[in-house]
This record gives structure tokens, C-alpha cells and sequence, in this order.
């Protein structure tokens, strides 16, 4: 049974990428993309790379509203750790990007990269009630 | 009220250093002592080659079944927990195995280690990429510290063999199997101190079904994919071949239980060697591939003829060597041949396929190991790696692999200008920090200007993230009223 130890490894290396059929399943579905690959078209579809159903509309005014800042709150608790730092230093409390970055240790290239994604994940919780209409 | 400014963490870690509690489970997990003397401890328990046979063939069904869902179980529920339900399952079958007495009961130990590798196996890479995504918000260092990881792996490996060998040699084969018991369960320890990554509890559902067919169109369809997808597999076959049967040589020949840890050791070691040496070899040149190919040929006639332990511990760490050269080789190839959104997916293939064929490899090479000897039985494994050997000189020829396709992008149709050539939507939205802070180039920029012009789609997505911003904004308004 040790042969599975070293297949593991040879396959590892044979890939140069994740080890078993799920985590390559699970990267493939989620290659680090702000927008989930889903919302895209495939390429066997009419216009492969743009978006399968257009993001719902949302009502104007939208960032005034009490309960949109209330599900805002929600949504940063449920950031990493990291993402959730880079939005509140950069779009809560307004510091440049380089200051961030260099608080927090990283590259201002990573911290644009983990804005790009922070900023899309709360778009996307804020978006589900918003198109949903339930907000009052 | 508590502040949300002042609620913002204090990080200033490092992804090294959130990592390294997964790197020391994983080197626990990796030192397992039993390993370089186990066909030596199932010889003593009453093990022949065929009912060793029938063991690898045992897992190789049943653990393809447990790897689905233990990975669904895995993305649903936790990780860093199924982590540390495989290293229980770890020192659970290194007891139970160091407890056996005969062939049924390491049966079921082996068994119990295959939930171990069904638990483990992919978990800790998703692991990793994702930590990678939260630290650095992109997966671009996610090959450097998975590669990372498993230099650890490995090295705990050729040091378990290696120790694991003095080890049987000073007490007997079974006291290996105890003392790895609590190493096991030492990870348990590291596991619990690692921060799991929270990412794919909010990864969005998905349209397995159209991926799957995409897939399997690519790897059914097309022929040089299939010759090199065979190609991979039977490497992949043959290197597991050698990991399970290649101790029966030394066991057959009587060889001093001392020799096995560096025996396995320098097994292990060929791993890390052949990915090393795979970047100053030129495949792409027919006169290297010939050389590999005549080399591939020779070491199993030796093992096949020799009786000679240095010569046959000589014969498969070279054979290992090649088959790890042999198996990158394809992955290049095969990568080279499939667009990349299917490459995960047909890699994948490549796994499933060589757990199919060996299967029924492990069979009938234990069975003729018992009826006719392990030398016999090597002729077997000339016959497999002579069928490698063509299929790798038939690779050099068809070289120059035609791509699939990458995604052609159709221009959308109320488009007006014509935007960068592989600007979609799904690369714009990856663009759109960079575009909003201002930091594109100014191509870039109007290419995406073009874009948003003829979107409708793209044009709310930044519409809507703009109002994100604008309420995020609000929030340190609110913060500073409530203060």
C-alpha cells in the first residue's frame, strides 16, 4: 500500500498540480476569479467568455440604504482574514494602496488582486437580496 | 456599538508562516515507519505475492469509490477536519497492522489506510490554493508553495524509510508500526493550530454537467490525446508497480533487513530527482527520448535476470528514475495538447485510467510472482515497459501536438468597436480594481472603455461594484457618527 504514497507523489509531480480528481475538480470550477467561471459562457456556447445571464439590475440609491449597509456588515464577517483587512483599510477607511500593502506585508499588486476579489464577493452577497427585491 | 474600523484585524502574517502548521502535519503524516519494511513484515505474517496482489488490488477499487465523497465531505463540512480524521484513520491502520498476525487482519489495516489516502489525497492542495488566494488574493504562488509542501512530504518520506529501516533492524518489523502510531497522531496536534481557509464555503454552485462532457469530448475524441493520456497512465502504472512489487526482489533474494530503508529511500528520492533532472534533459530532441526509451527497456531485463541485490536495487531506483522522467514528460505533453480549461479534468482521466489498468496488472503480476517467481514475473513488467517505450519513441514523432482551440471569442453582437482580442467578460472582471484604481495602461483601458460600451452585462457589473464601494464608503461615515 505504499505504492499510494508514491503514486500520489509521481502523479503530483507529473501534473505539477493538485493531487486528486476532487481538488483538481474543485480548482478547476474555482481558478481564483472574482466572478465564478458558471456565470460565463463555455466554449461551446454562442459567445464563450461572456456572461451566461447579464447581472441582475439593482434599484438606485442603493448605497444609502440602512439595510444594505447592515448586510454589508454580515458579508465583510465573513471574509479571510486578509481580504477582510485590505477593505477596511482601503475602501472603509480610505488609506492609498500602498500604505495597505505595506501594512499588511504584501505586494500593492496582491492587494489590488485580493480587492478585486474581496469587492466582488460582497457584490455578490449584496446582489442576492438586491435582485431578489426583498429589500424593503 | 462596536466599530467596524476598529473591529479590522490587526494581520500582518505572511502566507509562510499561516502555512507552516500544514507543513509540520503533513511532515507527520509523511513519516510513517512501517513503509520501507512492509513487505518484509507481511513475508513474516504469512503474505505471498499473490496475496499481496490481491491487497493492491483491493485498494485500488475500493479507495476511487471513498475519494468522491470524502472530497464532497471535505468542501462541505471542514477541511482542516477531514485532515484530521485521515491521520486517525493513519494510526488507526498502523495499529491495527502492527497488531496483525495474519494476511485478513492486514487486509482490513490496509483497508483503513485507504480512507487515510482517500481523506487526504487532494484535500491538502485545496487547502493551500485557496490559503494562497486569501493571502495574496491571486493563484499565481499556489505551484511554489504546493511544490513546497511536498519537498516536506517527500523528505519525510526517504527520513521515515531510512529511519523506519534502523529501526526493524535493531527491534523487529512490528515495532515500526507502533512507534508511528503517535507521529500520527501528532499531527492531529499541528492540523488543530492551522487556520483553514474559509473560501470555498461560499464557492458558488456549479455546471458540473457541461464541464464533464467537455472533458470527456477531448480525451475520447481527439487521437493524440489518447496515445499521450495512455502514455501518462501506464507511467503512472508501471511507478506504482514498482512502489508495491519491487520489495519482493529483496524479499525473495533474502536481503538483510538493513538494506530496505535506503533501498526505499533512494525509491523515494528518484520523486524529487526526476523533477529535478526533467529541465536539463531536451525531450523535445528525438536522440534523448531514444536514449530514455533503450534505458526504460534495459532495467527491467535486468530485474528480470539478476540475482544480485545491488544490481536489482540498482536496476528499479534507474527504472523509477526514468518512469518519474517518463510521467512529467507526458504531463507536459498532454497539457501542451488541451486547452486549459479542461486540463485539470483530463489529468484527472489520466489518474482514473491507471487505477483502472492497474488493477487488473496487480492480479496477474501476483499470481505469476507466486506460480513462477518474482523474476518471472518481471518479464511481465518488460513486456509493459517495452509497450511505454514505443509509446514514448511514437510521441517524439507527433511532437508538435495541434492545440485544441483555446476559446475563440465571437465578438458580441451590438459590439461597435472591437475590443482587446481575449477581453471577455470573464477577463474583464478581472480587471476591473486595476481599471477603477486608475494603474491600466492606456490600451488597456480604452480596450475595456470599448468593451463597457458595447456590455450591458459588464456595464451593471461595475455599476454595481461602484455602489459596493459607495457603501462600504457610508460605513466609515456611520462608523464615525456612531463614535
Amino acid at each position: 500500500m505504499k505504492a499510494w504514497l508514491a503514486r500520489a507523489a509521481a502523479i503530483t509531480v507529473l501534473r505539477g498540480e493538485g493531487r486528486t480528481r476532487i481538488a483538481r475538480w474543485a480548482r478547476w470550477f474555482r481558478r481564483a476569479s472574482p466572478v465564478p467561471d458558471s456565470a460565463f459562457q463555455g466554449s461551446d456556447e454562442p459567445y464563450p467568455g461572456h456572461w451566461r445571464h447579464l447581472p441582475e439590475p439593482w434599484p438606485p440609491a442603493v448605497a444609502a440604504d440602512p439595510a444594505v449597509g447592515q448586510r454589508l456588515r454580515e458579508a465583510l464577517d465573513e471574509l479571510p482574514v486578509t481580504w477582510r483587512a485590505v477593505v477596511h483599510r482601503h475602501d472603509i477607511a480610505g488609506q492609498p494602496s500602498e500604505d495597505v500593502a505595506h501594512e499588511l506585508g504584501i505586494t500593492v499588486e496582491q492587494q489590488r488582486r485580493i480587492l478585486t476579489m474581496a469587492r466582488a464577493a460582497l457584490r455578490d452577497q449584496l446582489a442576492d437580496p438586491l435582485s431578489r427585491g426583498e429589500r424593503k | 456599538m462596536t466599530s467596524v474600523v476598529l473591529a479590522a484585524p490587526q494581520v500582518r502574517r505572511t502566507l509562510g508562516r499561516r502555512l507552516l502548521p500544514l507543513q509540520i502535519g503533513v511532515g507527520l503524516q509523511g513519516f510513517i515507519l512501517w513503509v520501507a519494511v512492509e513487505k518484509l513484515f507481511q513475508t513474516q505474517i504469512g503474505f505471498d505475492a499473490a496475496a499481496i496482489g490481491v491487497m493492491a488490488a483491493a485498494y485500488a477499487a475500493v479507495v476511487p469509490l471513498l475519494e468522491v465523497p470524502s472530497g464532497i465531505l471535505a468542501d462541505r463540512w471542514s477541511r482542516n477536519r477531514i485532515l484530521m480524521l485521515s491521520s486517525t484513520a493513519l494510526a488507526a491502520s498502523s495499529l491495527l497492522g502492527g497488531l496483525s498476525t495474519n494476511v485478513a487482519t492486514y487486509i482490513v489495516a490496509a483497508m483503513i489506510l485507504g480512507i487515510y489516502f482517500a481523506m487526504n489525497s487532494g484535500t491538502i492542495d485545496s487547502i493551500v490554493y485557496d490559503a494562497v488566494v486569501e493571502e495574496t488574493g491571486s493563484s499565481a504562488a499556489y505551484e511554489k508553495w504546493i511544490g513546497r509542501v511536498r519537498i516536506v512530504e517527500s523528505a519525510a518520506l526517504a527520513g521515515s524509510a531510512l529511519a523506519g529501516g534502523i529501526l526493524a533492524g535493531w527491534t523487529s518489523p512490528r515495532v515500526t508500526y507502533f512507534v508511528s502510531v503517535p507521529l500520527a497522531l501528532a499531527s492531529i496536534v499541528a492540523f488543530l493550530r492551522f487556520d483553514e481557509p474559509r473560501l470555498h464555503r461560499a464557492a458558488a454552485p456549479v455546471a458540473l454537467g457541461r464541464h464533464v462532457a467537455t472533458t470527456f469530448n477531448a480525451m475520447t475524441r481527439i487521437p493524440q490525446v489518447r496515445r499521450v493520456m495512455l502514455l501518462a497512465a501506464i507511467a503512472a502504472l508501471l511507478s506504482q508497480a514498482v512502489f508495491e512489487f519491487g520489495p519482493l526482489w529483496l524479499v525473495s533474494l533474502e536481503a538483510p533487513t538493513a538494506v530496505f530503508g535506503p533501498y526505499w529511500a533512494a525509491l523515494v528520492a528518484t520523486l524529487g530527482l526526476g523533477g529535478y533532472l526533467i529541465s536539463k534533459l531536451h525531450l523535445e530532441r528525438t536522440r534523448s527520448v531514444l536514449v530514455l526509451a533503450v534505458a526504460l527497456i534495459a532495467t527491467p531485463v535486468l530485474l528480470a535476470t539478476s540475482h544480485v541485490i545491488f544490481a536489482v536495487v540498482l536496476a528499479q531506483t534507474a527504472l523509477q528514475l526514468v518512469l518519474t522522467i517518463v510521467g512529467i514528460h507526458a504531463g507536459l505533453l498532454l497539457h501542451d495538447s488541451v486547452p486549459s480549461a479542461i486540463r485539470a479534468g483530463v489529468s484527472s482521466g489520466v489518474g482514473t485510467l491507471s487505477w483502472v489498468l492497474f488493477l487488473p496488472f496487480s492480479l496477474v503480476f501476483g499470481a505469476l510472482a507466486r506460480a513462477h517467481g518474482v523474476h518471472w514475473a518481471g518479464w511481465v513488467l518488460v513486456g509493459v515497459v517495452a509497450l511505454l517505450a514505443l509509446l514514448l519513441a511514437a510521441s517524439t514523432r507527433t511532437r508538435k501536438v495541434t492545440p485544441v482551440p483555446e476559446d475563440d471569442e465571437p465578438k458580441l453582437p451590438n459590439d461597435r468597436t472591437d475590443p482587446p482580442t481575449d477581453l471577455a467578460c470573464r477577463e474583464l472582471v478581472t480587471l476591473v480594481t486595476d481599471y477603477l484604481d486608475g494603474v491600466l495602461p492606456p490600451s488597456w483601458k480604452a480596450g475595456i472603455d470599448d468593451h463597457l460600451n458595447g456590455c450591458d452585462g459588464c456595464t451593471r457589473y461595475l455599476q454595481q461594484l461602484r455602489a459596493t464601494i459607495d457603501a462600504l464608503e457610508r460605513l466609515h461615515a456611520d462608523n464615525h457618527r456612531d463614535a
